[in-house]
């Protein structure tokens, strides 16, 4: 049952619609009356909660924008867009992605990269507890985007929206990958404090997940970067370590509690280090995948048994 | 010179005029999709295409990880290479239950062709360098305190026989005066050891406060050092406006000036004329 809002709004729809093209009594199109059309359209689709088409009347202000070569304003105008298909029910993750990304190009043809990046952010915000998956693409866009700016400094806050969004979302691995990713952009903007954090995050998560040769892996990569070489997390990673090699859960606990560090991680990777070990995985297998039999420090496969007879 | 925003558009552009040349990509859903309508070898041959993309791409990883001067890069590399890595070993359980499976047209012989394949493909994804092994490298020993030279650690051990070299300072038996004092020792001792817990956890919290803010401050300096450029020139734009300001209102006054002194002598003549005229 439309209202008197829905009526209005298609009353300025029609109108904003002829505006777009010449007529007889107009032999031009009219732009910048289309686009106040548009948004007024918009916001009253809006006040009677018609999202679907408040969308719609937010991408053709935006379309009117770019024919003006307005793009931080179409850019606006395409967010306010991507805002109102994340209400809309039921969610479509793919168009509210697509939608983000227009806006996202928008602001970069308005040569304002780090806006549009941002505007990325925004939109996962919005999405991150209905939906982790397009609220992780998002970020990963993001961070990217930043990344090709040669703006990393800035990366931070959404390095570690996305490290958040995919523990939240339980994909443990992708967690750590999305860490060790922020540990470089943090080596390259030269923060080092916060490049110490997430390479202990990212091993926090890969133990978690029950992958010790992983989380090892990232230790024997990592351990010599300055930032992380004389830094306290390099202590409790290498101590984590040492007691999941001996399979020893209390020694795991211990690890934890005892470090000066583990607690000013991000406050979803703080609460899994408090959790390991985790239960559902068992610790002498994951010990033993470890190569838990040779003695620390040696790298080479040693023959079992040699026979000197 | 060309912006970010200039090149994009003309890529776009370009792309847009040549789209029909172009490979058509598709996302991993819509390859997911086309292969769960598939049948038998088609099957099989569509899943072993993706895997093969994704071994290809793995050993390009693997390839520029050797070349890759920054160790912070090798590492992000090396991940991705474990966890394409993870991917596959998944992939190939799915490929050996897709080539066992009988349909019309597949032979005996097709499906040990094709399990030949899964397992080649195995090999392969296994070779792949992805920087794991099997110990952790050894722990650096801290250096030595800040003052330089070696302390003594002197240890007085309850538990050694009392007049040995380890146990020099006690007598054959404890009185009750030392044996509270002992006690009264490790209570303080205890409650040393406790303040000190204390203030180590507050020097850590201080520590982090002070690496972030430094991060903070490092992160606003190129903000405030454009907000400054900008200050600058509004600077020397509002100088530039005053003293053309300035000049106007000189030239307006100077000029109002002379028609006002005008104006007051016509005035003057003027009474001065019909007070003679009415004399007169």
């Amino acid at each position: 049952m439309s209202n008197t809002n829905e009526i209005y709004a298609k009353n300025l729809m029609k109108r904003a619609d002829a505006r777009m093209k010449p007529s007889l009594m107009r032999w031009k199109p009219n732009y910048d009356e289309a686009i106040e059309l548009y948004e007024d359209a918009a916001r009253a689709y809006r006040a009677s909660n018609n999202f679907k088409m408040a969308c719609e009347a937010e991408e053709k202000s935006a379309d009117a924008n770019v024919r003006l070569d307005n793009y931080w304003h179409a850019g606006k105008a395409l967010e306010r867009a991507t805002e109102l298909l994340t209400k809309c029910e039921p969610l479509d993750g793919g168009a509210v992605l697509q939608m983000a990304e227009r806006a996202n190009d928008a602001y970069v043809m308005a040569n304002r990269t780090q806006v549009g990046a941002e505007s990325l952010s925004r939109a996962a915000r919005l999405l991150e507890t209905s939906d982790t998956k397009t609220s992780a693409a998002l970020l990963m866009l993001c961070v990217e985007n930043l990344q090709e700016d040669g703006k990393d400094v800035y990366a931070s806050d959404h390095h570690k929206q996305l490290g958040a969004t995919l523990v939240r979302a339980e994909r443990y691995q992708d967690a750590a990958e999305a860490c060790v990713k922020y540990g470089a952009s943090c080596a390259r903007a030269g923060q080092m404090n916060s490049l110490a954090k997430a390479y202990l995050s990212a091993i926090i998560a890969l133990l978690y997940d029950g992958d010790g040769v992983g989380a090892q892996a990232t230790f024997n990569d990592v351990h010599e970067l300055p930032g992380f070489d004389k830094s306290e997390e390099r202590e409790t990673a290498y101590r984590l370590l040492t007691a999941y090699r001996a399979a020893d859960a209390d020694k795991i606990k211990y690890a934890i509690e005892d470090s000066s560090c583990a607690r000013f991680l991000d406050i979803v990777f703080s609460r899994l280090a408090r959790k390991l070990p985790n239960p559902k995985h068992e610790l002498g297998a994951v010990a033993t995948k470890m190569g838990a039999d040779l003695p620390t420090g040696d790298t080479t496969d040693e023959d079992a048994g040699d026979d000197l007879t | 010179m060309a912006s970010a925003g200039d090149l994009l558009a003309r890529a776009d552009a370009l792309l847009k005029k040549y789209d029909a040349y172009l490979p058509k990509t598709e996302t991993t859903a819509q390859v997911e999709e086309r292969i769960s309508k598939l049948r038998g070898t088609d099957a099989f041959a569509a899943m072993l295409t993706n895997s093969e993309t994704v071994l290809e791409e793995l050993i390009e990883k693997a390839a520029a990880v050797k070349s890759e001067r920054n160790r912070a890069t090798v590492a992000t590399l090396n991940a991705e290479v474990r966890r394409g890595k993870n991917y596959l070993r998944g992939e190939l359980p799915k490929l050996r239950k897709v080539a066992r499976v009988k349909s019309a047209g597949t032979t005996e012989d097709d499906v040990r062709a094709m399990l030949e394949i899964v397992d080649n493909l195995e090999d392969r994804v296994e070779a792949v360098a992805d920087g794991v092994t099997r110990g952790l490298p050894p722990q650096k020993k801290k250096p030595a305190g800040g003052f330089g030279g070696t302390s003594t650690v002197v240890n007085i051990s309850s538990d050694a026989d009392p007049g040995s070299s380890a146990n020099p300072f006690l007598n054959m038996e404890q009185s009750e005066a030392s044996e509270a004092f002992r006690q009264e020792f490790e209570a303080r001792k205890a409650k040393q050891d406790k303040g000190l817990d204390v203030i180590s956890r507050g020097l850590g919290v201080l520590k982090d406060i002070g690496g972030e803010m430094q991060e903070e401050m490092r992160r606003q300096q190129p903000i405030t050092d454009a907000i400054e450029d900008k200050l600058d020139s509004v600077n020397a734009d509002m100088r530039t406006a005053n003293s053309r300001l300035k000049e106007a209102v000189t030239k307006i006054r100077s000029t109002r000036k002379f028609c006002m002194d005008a104006i007051l002598i016509l005035v003057v003549l003027g009474v001065s004329l019909t007070i003679y005229k009415t004399v007169a």
